[in-house]
């Protein structure tokens, strides 16, 4: 019994202790918010630890087993292990190191590779699975459409080329604008009600102990 | 035929999208840019903070979103010293940490700035998955959160109180705002809800396209103070600025490829179509 009372208690000694600081400029408070915020910085870089650590097992038998693919498997731990290991010897924001080479000249590129794939693939995917198959589908697809075309200056000249005297409202700039100030703006504004106070009811429950999933389920 | 085009291959589509994208790309087109009042309002916020007052430079993004959000980020810089207000840099993204730097430093050398006087970079500092250990504890005490400054190649680190630009930055009211360049979490919304809400700093910046939906509502509320969004905005911004950056080369780029897909899109439900009449 005593061993949920205790995590439950200092679950809601630490959220209190941040909802008092939000509106109490106590120096006390401060101090102690401070404090435990460096302990959720610790507490998340031995999360990240462990799941380096996951990482390395379940790609390790992989490799062992020599699976399908194994050898993608083996190139992910030779990049972990290089990659950490000149980080924890030359520090991971020093200037001229191996490290900061590797950043600037491999992950950077790949990261904006990997994100730049997704215009291919939109554009494969818009060909083949965007149709006007019900009514609501239609009105989602003239929506994107006009978002579209409004969000890029050639999307005015567009319409202009095809119909010169077109009114203010028929471009596709002035469509999208008013999309996104009233529908989206609507719908935007809703969801951010709701989630907040979702949010407090959850934090609230936490708070008082009710919602226990920080244990695991139980 | 119909059959045939409905299932084209999708390697044609991408190689489609390659050939435009490298012709843009090359032979870019000065496409006519309309100044949107959220690019207005932006550029409106840094023209009233008075000369020789400092800012909050927040580069909240990664290589990824690099091409939507970099335009705009060296526009402002420049503006920012072109207008002799000085900048305080800093990144809470990880990835982000190299491209702050370079940013800063090319754009201050550019404008003939100096640094630690006119502008420092003091690099990433880990607030958590929100942004929380760094934007809420600034508001209190900024030089216990950037206690040093960022150790560069020849260059130690020294205490922020050693800093002529850091010198008597105690907190959020040292700046006259806050202006974030975010790509997702943490980012302007954060920064509106710790820094805004709390210690009333102006909070403005630029935003992927994709992250503009959930910040209209704040956008539209006042309580950002100017939304500079994906490449069009950074076109827009560069427009105010009156100089042709990387967000004009790339703005005729995604406005050709925005073209293409929509007539993918029409030609796909034209084959729809066309089969089920068939049918």
């Amino acid at each position: 019994m005593i061993q949920r009372q205790i995590p439950i208690f200092l679950a809601f000694l630490g959220g209190a202790i941040m909802l008092l600081d939000y509106f109490i400029a106590h120096p006390y408070l401060a101090w102690l918010r401070e404090n435990l915020t460096n302990w959720a910085r610790i507490g998340f870089t031995f999360a990240l630890f462990l799941g380096i650590i996951n990482l390395v097992q379940v790609n390790l038998k992989k490799v062992a087993r020599q699976s399908a693919g194994w050898g993608y498997n083996a190139v992910l731990l030779i990049c972990v292990m290089v990659t950490m290991g000149f980080g924890f010897v030359q520090g991971p924001t020093e200037d001229g190191t191996i490290y900061k080479w590797m950043f600037n000249n491999i992950y950077r590129h790949c990261t904006a590779t990997m994100f730049g794939l997704l215009a291919f693939f939109i554009a494969s995917a818009a060909f083949r699975a965007f149709r006007a198959k019900n009514v609501e589908a239609t009105l989602l697809l003239v929506t994107a459409i006009v978002v579209m075309l409004g969000n890029v200056p050639l999307g005015d000249i567009f319409v202009q080329n095809i119909l010169p005297s077109a009114p203010k409202w028929l471009l596709p700039s002035y469509l999208q604008t008013k999309i996104m100030e009233i529908f989206v703006t609507a719908g935007q504004r809703a969801i951010l009600i709701a989630a907040a106070i979702g949010l407090v009811a959850v934090s609230m429950k936490i708070l008082a102990g009710i919602d226990r999933s920080y244990f695991g389920g139980d | 035929m119909i059959e045939k085009i409905s299932k084209m291959d999708r390697r044609i589509i991408f190689v489609l999208i390659t050939i435009a994208l490298t012709v843009s790309l090359i032979y870019s087109v000065d496409l006519p840019i309309k100044i949107s009042p959220p690019v207005k309002t932006m550029y409106d916020t840094i023209e009233n903070i008075p000369e020789g007052s400092r800012i909050l430079f927040s580069f909240d993004y990664g290589p990824s979103t690099e091409p939507e959000v970099g335009g705009t980020a060296e526009a402002v810089l420049r503006h920012l010293f072109k207008r002799n207000i000085k900048v305080v840099a800093i990144t809470l993204w990880d990835e982000g940490e190299s491209i702050g730097d370079e940013v800063t430093e090319r754009i201050a050398k550019e404008m003939g700035k100096k640094e630690e006087e006119d502008w420092i970079y003091l690099g990433f500092k880990f607030g958590g998955p929100t942004g929380s250990g760094v934007i809420e504890p600034m508001g209190t005490d900024f030089h216990k959160v950037f206690p040093v400054t960022r150790k560069k190649e020849g260059k130690p680190s020294k205490s922020t109180n050693d800093v002529p630009i850091l010198q008597d930055v105690n907190n959020y009211d040292a700046f006259k705002a806050v202006i974030s360049f975010s790509a997702g979490v943490p980012g302007i919304k954060e920064y509106l809800q710790m820094a805004n809400s709390r210690y009333k700093i102006p909070v403005t910046g630029a935003c992927s396209k994709v992250t503009t939906p959930e910040l209209m509502p704040l956008l539209n509320s006042g309580q950002l103070s100017g939304l500079a969004a994906g490449v069009i905005g950074g076109a827009e911004y560069e427009k105010l600025m009156n100089y042709k950056g990387k967000a004009h080369k790339f703005a005729f780029a995604q406005s050709v490829v925005h073209i293409i897909i929509i007539g993918l899109i029409v030609l796909g439900n034209i084959m729809f179509f066309l089969s089920k009449k068939r049918s």
